[in-house]
């Protein structure tokens, strides 16, 4: 019996070691990404390679300009030497919007920081400080234009993502679901594809540059709209 | 593949060629082979891409990119403007370009789609503001107006962009 029973507890054995091996270790890799991409997906990238949040990434890498212009220099050569992300998640459109509707508002509001901080510069008389860290002018913005330029004609059309052409006529309602006073800014938001909330931003940013101006037009989307029309529908009986 | 897929993709190619266009001037232009200023070849740059957007666009439900691409053209014709004349009051210039900007913005969305009445309306008000704004009917009340409030405005206007930023950053999961 024992001698019968060498080779399977030889293969106990094995299977033991092989059980009691350390769990194999899935290496991580700094690449591109291919789902959450705004311009190469350096930024997603970078963000899931350090799990940290990519839109604070994206604010980062975005802030980094006000001293100057090498982060677009790395960002470019990261563009350009890094591997790209070989299988993609599975995205469902919904999960497309979403992504889209984020990416946006980060791209949106870090614009707006980026602008306050540098407006803020010349009132601090900091400004020419910034220069400490720039390229040199002159020769390597064009340098940096041309290398965008090549990059981006040189990126091949993907082909994964489906989107349904949506080319039905729209009409032009106020809100009603998605509304914050009257329902415009919502109602314009849907008829542009956009967000509603950087809809809401611009207009105020642009009634405060028109001194209260384009308060008026504002009204008068609201008293020559329509609401749109009440859903109709009904529960089943 | 669907066809607003292909489009932007085409649209990229377009980017892809006037910012090499773009580098390859501003290098002629450092190496004093040609002698324009920045602005006129950045204004130029900006005309010929929302031309070319714009023709590419229009007519495909694309109104956020025709939006993006008036404003652009818009840019481009102020930047223009700026590097062959004198403007002899910024503020009031940036008064009217908004003004005159947004009209427009609101008549390409009635060109794009005539059934709204309401753009046309829009944009012909804004534009016509725009223009008395420029006249001497109501210039010196706009510079007067402009001057204090953008005296008073100057040193909070960062602080308003620099919330309005966060704002948007921390609701931006919404």
């Amino acid at each position: 019996m024992e001698e019968q029973n060498t080779p399977n507890s030889n293969e106990d054995n094995f299977f033991d070691k092989i059980d009691n091996t350390k769990p194999s270790v899935i290496l991580k890799r700094l690449q591109l990404s291919r789902n959450n991409v705004i311009i190469a997906g350096v930024c997603s990238g970078l963000g899931e390679y350090l799990k940290i949040d990519i839109a604070k990434v994206r604010l980062v890498v975005l802030l980094s300009l006000l001293l100057g212009r090498w982060s677009i220099a790395v960002y470019l050569i990261a563009a350009a030497l890094l591997p790209r992300e070989s299988i993609g998640d599975y995205l469902s459109e919904n999960d497309v919007s979403l992504m889209k509707k984020e990416n946006n508002r980060t791209v949106f509001g870090g614009l707006l920081i980026f602008f306050g901080l540098y407006f803020g510069y010349e009132l601090l008389g900091i400004r020419n400080s910034e220069n400490i860290f720039n390229l040199p002018n002159g020769f390597i913005f064009p340098v940096i234009a041309i290398a965008t330029g090549v990059y981006l004609f040189s990126v091949k059309e993907p082909k994964l993502l489906i989107e349904n052409d949506n080319l039905t006529q729209r009409y032009f309602y106020k809100s009603r679901q998605d509304r914050l006073f009257l329902g415009v800014c919502g109602g314009l938001a849907n008829y542009i594809k956009t967000d509603s909330f950087s809809i809401r931003i611009i207009i105020v940013i642009i009634t405060l540059l028109t001194f209260g101006l384009f308060a008026i037009i504002y009204f008068a989307f609201t008293l020559l709209t329509k609401y749109e029309p009440e859903s109709s529908f009904e529960f089943p009986q | 593949m669907n066809r607003s897929h292909h489009l932007n993709f085409r649209n990229k190619k377009i980017l892809a060629l006037c910012l090499f266009l773009y580098g390859v001037i501003l290098l002629l232009r450092k190496s004093f082979l040609i002698n324009y200023s920045i602005e006129t070849i950045t204004g130029s740059v900006f005309l010929l891409y929302s031309i070319i957007i714009f023709y590419k666009t229009f007519n495909n439900n694309k109104r956020e990119v025709l939006i993006f691409v008036t404003i652009l053209f818009l840019t481009g014709i102020a930047l223009l403007v700026k590097a062959n004349f004198d403007v002899y009051d910024s503020r009031g210039f940036v008064f009217t370009s908004i003004l005159f900007v947004s009209g427009s913005v609101f008549i390409v969305l009635f060109i794009e789609n005539t059934k709204e009445k309401i753009f046309a309306v829009s944009g012909i008000s804004l534009i016509l503001i725009s223009y008395l704004s420029t006249t001497l009917v109501i210039k010196q009340y706009v510079l007067n107006f402009t001057n204090k409030i953008s005296n008073f405005s100057g040193f909070f206007w960062p602080i308003i962009l620099i919330i309005f930023g966060i704002s948007v950053f921390l609701n931006r999961k919404k």
